[in-house]
């Protein structure tokens, strides 16, 4: 088994060789800079002076300090403080740690159920497939923002406003692109040789999803999952943004956000600018992380032909006939865009 | 010749694609509306709960049907869809239709305006990312895309008025129109409006306050749309008949624009009707920070008033545009590929 | 044969060849180093001659039908020389190759299926070929030009302004030839044209070619792994193994009297009604990034001999039986070859280690009369 393992593993391992070089930079940027936001949002508040919702400090004496209102950015507060007498950075902090949790969970909630369905769905054709297919159709081509509204309004009659509320909102949103991405895998495996075999040869319907489709399908997961975390992050802050994330006061990007409008207007820029970067910068990073991956993953958009060191006339055979000496310079093609890039291509 | 047999099998490509997606609205509104019944109690007291006495209460229920067995109210709610009658919402006097009638136009101005600019940077950007694959510009471009639409709308929105109108003053922050200005409404849409009134300060005008959110919401899905455009050009650039032609020694340009480019459009209508969704979405968090007197502040002020009736009201009607604007889509992939009709 | 070249057994006046080959050799970038999908060609086409090459996949006949018009995939390189009727192609710039293709030297390709613009009408495609390279032609003009072309190969002028959509595989192959020749070229290469479709369509498409090659004066290069196409269609015929030709000649020859033990192996491959057992060639085509010291085929070959994995063979004439003088102009092996005759690059032959036995020969017999 072991080794059986190690096969696969190399074998998942070939395209990333095979990737660009600009797709592997891609992965590494994007994953760096989650790392950092990853690493900030848990260890950094040990450091940070001050709690996200902190608008006070004790002092010596035992009596309470109010921290600044509305203070710009300085040595003591480094991103400014909010007109609730927050700082700015450890509410940036605080709703980074959150904005991962929420995304974790609903991506997990999204794949618990999107997943399972569309291996189902996929494996046993008919009815079932039908009736789900058109569910999930009908879903994914809702607007995704309405739809988390929705279930976000919902639930607020059922559960307190928090995280598990903010993380179902979110997650339902995502359910038919999991579904639909594992049932189209599922499909096409269905349809390959060694399932037949497999069938043939007396398997059980569940090893069979499980050992040969399963491990199969798996391999789309990790693109769809790092695209949806990047838009599981900007939903969130959407309906953060809108008020129906998590309870106030707790630190939140978008509802950060939402508080800052009124400080717009009176030149106040700090409040809005940071939770907004922050934003920005996670989103991106996942992004990058997914679309690397997909250029990994994804056998259209590799770059054939053009790893590997340059032709030379190293390769000559030296023996045999004069007629296969090389002399002059290599021809390069003069069609240069057929397929991938043009580096000097035609004219 | 050709014309004839080609509108004959359009016509019955459309009603094929008719029939395909009534499966489809059906489903979303049924959706719809075990959605909004699964919220406990009912939608009176939900709203007016501590307004009321419990009697009040009551009466009105019964009045509005909300204590007849569901599979009743289901049916009246279908019918109503259908026919354009979405319901009474509690707190406001229109009927949701009209409420509608008010608001749509508006949300449909910013959206078509916003999709105009998403296509132009996308497509434009797009393409030449894709001709120019892993150059500088391709890379920058890419980036461009990832990182607008990483950007929330609500905050670019918000930075634009801070630069644009405050700092700059060359927008106003919101609305769609200074108070007299508006032309007589004949669409909902107060460029066209403008147009057919023959009044061009209104049209200056409409279009002054329709630059910011529409350009900010425009260019965030747009970022989408360059990811996009841009592996139909890769796909594209490498196909069969791309090589096909330059073995006949087709110009470059030829193949470029002829053959690359069209092809790798045709995906692209259908993406921008998947998008659309998108826009719509978008387009709620856009009116609440330009203050833009559309559907999305509508169902916004329905949602904080726990208005449910408005709330369902709404995102049916939501519901029933998505699916006209999917079947759009497909009339004018019909038009466009000459494969799809039957 | 005699509509073909008039090259054996000839004396030193002939023709101009209408594409002449020389050392071509195509390599791609690997990771692991380059690749010589093609390693030292030499061809030459008669005007009007039909040349099959056949090989089996991987052999480079693609790669080398491909690396004439430089139809390769970036970081891909051509080495070499290869005139056509006169004319350097390899180093030419690429507006200069832009207005060869297509109208002196032409391509078909495979798979029909997937060669046509779907968003365009088959008359369009005409119109866009020949109004690139010829500008003065008018719509109209080039719509006349399609039709006549497409009637040529059974295409009622009534289909002209359909889609491809709405052809199917065979006929699609009909329009790809028709493309090819609409602005007759000096020479057709054509890659595999009949593998994708099924063997009724394939007699068809057959049928066209022969006609080609005998109505028209256009050279024509056929590859495929099919060695009863050439037999059928073709005046001579290469055979190519791991980036070389490693026997040439007529076909009823070659056919007759392989020299080389890959052909030979080749021939015994087929199906006919005789065959009562199958025969196939041991062992598996080399790895052209680092292929095998000597002659290529030495690892699978039944007549290997010890100094096979030292010395790299070359093309050198070898006896024929029968009718057909296996002879060449005498000025040839200064020039090293005889482009008629049959050779074959096999060290069971004289001259193959690049010796000039022939001369040594013919000198015996001066000597001995």
């Amino acid at each position: 088994m072991p080794s059986q393992l190690r096969v696969r593993l190399e074998h998942a391992a070939r395209p990333f060789r095979q990737a660009s070089r600009t797709a592997k930079v891609l992965v590494a940027v994007g994953l760096l800079i989650t790392l950092v936001f990853t690493l900030a949002a848990f260890v950094g508040p040990e450091f940070h002076e001050y709690d996200g919702i902190q608008y006070r400090v004790e002092q010596e004496d035992g009596s309470y300090e109010q921290l600044p209102r509305l203070a710009p950015p300085s040595s003591e507060h480094l991103l400014g403080t909010t007109r609730d007498r927050y700082d700015v950075f450890a509410r940036i902090l605080d709703g980074g740690r959150l904005a991962l949790a929420v995304v974790l969970f609903s991506t997990l909630i999204a794949m618990l159920i999107g997943v399972p369905l569309g291996l189902l769905s996929g494996y046993r054709g008919g009815k079932l497939d039908r009736a789900l297919v058109t569910v999930m159709d009908a879903l994914y081509v809702f607007p995704p923002l309405l739809l988390a509204i929705i279930v976000a309004f919902l639930l607020q009659a059922y559960l307190a406003q928090g995280v598990p509320s903010a993380a179902a909102a979110v997650g339902v949103v995502y359910i038919p692109q999991y579904f639909r991405v594992v049932r189209n895998h599922t499909l096409s495996v269905k349809q390959e040789p060694y399932v037949e075999a497999a069938r043939s040869l007396g398997a059980k319907q569940h090893t069979i999803i499980s050992r040969y489709v399963a491990f199969n399908v798996i391999q789309s997961v990790p693109v769809i999952f790092t695209l949806n975390a990047a838009d599981a992050v900007l939903t969130l802050a959407s309906l953060g943004f809108l008020g129906l994330g998590v309870q106030p006061p707790t630190p939140e990007w978008g509802y950060d956000i939402s508080q800052a409008v009124i400080d717009i207007t009176s030149g106040v820029w700090w409040t809005a600018l940071w939770p907004g970067l922050a934003i920005v910068t996670l989103v991106t990073a996942l992004t990058l992380v997914g679309e690397g991956l997909n250029d990994v993953i994804n056998p259209l958009l590799r770059a054939r032909g053009m790893s590997g060191a340059k032709l030379d006339d190293d390769a000559v055979s030296t023996a045999g006939g004069a007629a296969r000496d090389g002399e002059g310079t290599l021809a390069p093609t003069a069609d240069g865009d057929h397929g991938d890039d043009a580096p000097g291509g035609g004219p | 010749m050709s014309a004839t047999k080609t509108s004959g099998s359009l016509r019955r490509y459309l009603l094929t694609r008719i029939a395909l997606t009534l499966p489809m609205l059906l489903i979303l509104l049924t959706i719809v509306f075990l959605l909004l019944r699964v919220a406990p109690g009912d939608p009176i007291r939900a709203t007016l709960g501590d307004r009321l006495s419990s009697a009040e209460i009551e009466a009105r229920s019964e009045a509005l049907g909300f204590n007849d067995p569901l599979i009743v109210q289901y049916g009246r709610y279908l019918g109503g869809a259908l026919t354009g009658d979405l319901g009474n919402p509690i707190t406001d006097r229109r009927t949701t239709a009209g409420v509608i009638r008010d608001t749509f136009p508006a949300t449909l101005e910013l959206t078509l305006f916003a999709m105009l600019v998403a296509i132009t940077v996308g497509v434009l950007i797009g393409a030449v990312s894709g001709r120019l694959r892993d150059t500088p510009f391709d890379v920058g471009g890419r980036l461009f895309g990832i990182v607008i639409y990483a950007a929330p709308i609500f905050w670019l929105g918000l930075l634009a008025q801070l630069v644009f109108s405050l700092r700059l003053g060359w927008f106003p922050t919101g609305s769609r129109m200074t108070g007299f200005d508006a032309p007589p409404r004949v669409t909902g849409l107060q460029t066209v409006d403008a147009v057919i009134a023959l009044d061009p300060s209104a049209l200056v005008t409409a279009v002054h306050h329709l630059i910011l959110p529409g350009t900010t919401l425009g260019l965030v899905i747009g970022g989408i749309f360059i990811r996009l455009v841009r592996v139909n050009m890769l796909q594209t650039l490498r196909s069969d008949y791309v090589e096909a032609a330059h073995a006949r020694g087709v110009g470059e340009r030829a193949v470029l624009f002829r053959h690359a480019f069209k092809n790798a459009l045709v995906p692209v209508v259908t993406i921008v009707g998947l998008q659309f969704a998108l826009l719509l979405g978008g387009a709620i968090l856009t009116e609440r920070v330009f203050s833009w007197p559309g559907m999305g502040t509508a169902i916004l002020r329905f949602l904080e008033a726990r208005d449910y009736v408005g709330v369902q009201g709404i995102v049916t009607f939501f519901a029933i545009v998505v699916v006209v604007i999917s079947l759009i889509i497909d009339l004018v992939n019909g038009l466009v590929d000459p494969r799809i009709r039957y | 044969m005699s509509d073909g070249p008039t090259f054996v057994g000839d004396t030193p006046t002939r023709t101009a060849p209408v594409a002449d080959i020389r050392g071509l050799r195509v390599g791609y970038r690997t990771p692991r180093g380059p690749l010589w999908a093609v390693d030292g060609i030499d061809l030459q086409i008669a005007p009007g001659e039909s040349v099959g090459l056949v090989g089996e996949s991987g052999c480079g006949k693609s790669s080398l039908g491909r690396g004439l018009v430089q139809l390769l995939p970036p970081g891909a390189g051509v080495r070499g020389s290869v005139e056509l009727d006169g004319e350097e192609l390899v180093g030419a710039s690429a507006s200069a190759l832009r207005r060869k293709r297509g109208d002196d030297i032409a391509l078909v390709f495979q798979e029909p299926m997937t060669r046509l613009d779907p968003l365009m009408k088959v008359s369009s495609h005409f119109i866009e070929t020949i109004r690139a390279h010829r500008p003065g032609v008018s719509k109209d003009e080039a719509h006349h030009m399609a039709r006549t072309a497409l009637a040529q190969m059974g295409i009622p002028p009534t289909r002209v302004d359909d889609y491809p959509h709405e052809f199917s595989g065979g006929m699609r192959q009909r329009i790809m030839i028709a493309l090819a020749i609409v602005l007759q070229p000096k020479l057709i290469v054509a890659d595999e044209p009949t593998t994708a479709l099924d063997v009724i369509v394939e007699s068809q498409i057959l049928d066209i070619l022969d006609r080609l090659r005998r109505d028209e004066s256009v050279g024509l290069v056929l590859i495929t792994h099919n060695l009863g196409i050439v037999a059928e269609t073709c005046d001579r015929v290469a055979v190519m193994y791991a980036g070389r030709i490693v026997e040439v000649g007529p076909v009823e020859e070659i056919f007759r009297d392989p020299k080389h033990p890959y052909t030979r192996g080749l021939l015994a491959s087929t199906i006919s009604l005789e065959t009562t057992e199958l025969h196939t060639i041991e062992g598996y085509p080399p790895d052209l990034i680092d292929p095998p010291p000597g002659c290529r085929f030495n690892p699978r070959c039944p007549d290997r001999m010890p100094h096979c994995t030292q010395i790299d063979p070359v093309l050198t004439p070898v006896a024929a039986t029968g009718a057909h003088q296996a002879g060449f102009a005498p000025g040839a092996h200064q020039a090293g070859f005889a482009p008629g005759a049959h050779q074959a690059a096999c060290l069971l032959y004289p001259g193959a280690d690049g010796s000039r036995p022939a001369e040594s020969a013919e000198r015996a017999e001066g000597d001995s009369l």
